[in-house]
């Protein structure tokens, strides 16, 4: 994370989570 | 449940001239922490002016208090002058308003421990650096914060290191 800008680390984070957040939803649907 | 769009809040709060500095978890990944966070914390600024800008953002946004979302509270004036939190939720997700955070911190007590950073698209925001992050989390910081120090110290080596 490091050398990434600051730009970058927030969209890795961004991704992390809509990555989370779409797992949540297929486990619900179940 | 609302779409999740850090950048969203961020460029909104900005584009409305709100000042604020972002702290906990988001400022620890803006600060190059390998962590995760689902929320925005900010400290604002609670003077008069600034808390104007930040009822029309919180209008724009949709915000209001997540405890009971079903009766779509939105924060008072009084409410966002005072020291405590306002937990939030927008349309793009939850939001975290600090008036104060650790020993009674305001926003002018840690603007000189913050940077402006560019968090896409030349939106600038302000940023409680990591030193500051760590010394909270040590002071106050409950057992989710304890938990996530070794990480925020590992990062702040790793940075002096490489200074």
């Amino acid at each position: 994370m490091l050398s990434l800008t600051p730009a970058e680390r927030l969209e890795v984070l961004q991704s992390h989570l809509n990555r989370i957040i779409a797992i949540r939803e297929l486990n619900a649907a179940k | 449940m609302p779409q999740n769009d850090f950048f969203a809040v961020l460029r909104a709060l900005r584009n409305a001239r709100v000042e604020f500095i972002v702290v906990g978890g988001l400022a620890a990944v803006l600060d190059g922490a390998p962590i995760t966070t689902f929320d925005i914390d900010v400290v604002h600024s609670r003077s008069e002016t600034n808390i104007a800008r930040l009822l029309t953002v919180l209008e724009a946004l949709d915000a209001f208090y997540r405890i009971q979302p079903e009766r779509r509270i939105r924060p008072a004036p009084s409410h966002l002058t005072s020291a405590g939190h306002q937990n939030l939720i927008t349309r793009y997700g939850p939001l975290d308003l600090l008036g104060t955070i650790g020993r009674n911190l305001s926003y002018e007590d840690l603007l000189p421990h913050s940077a402006e950073m560019d968090v896409g698209e030349g939106v600038l925001v302000k940023v409680l650096d990591l030193e500051t992050l760590i010394a909270i989390k040590e002071e106050l910081g409950g057992e989710k914060d304890r938990a996530v120090l070794p990480v925020l110290r590992r990062t702040l080596e790793e940075k002096r290191k490489a200074r």
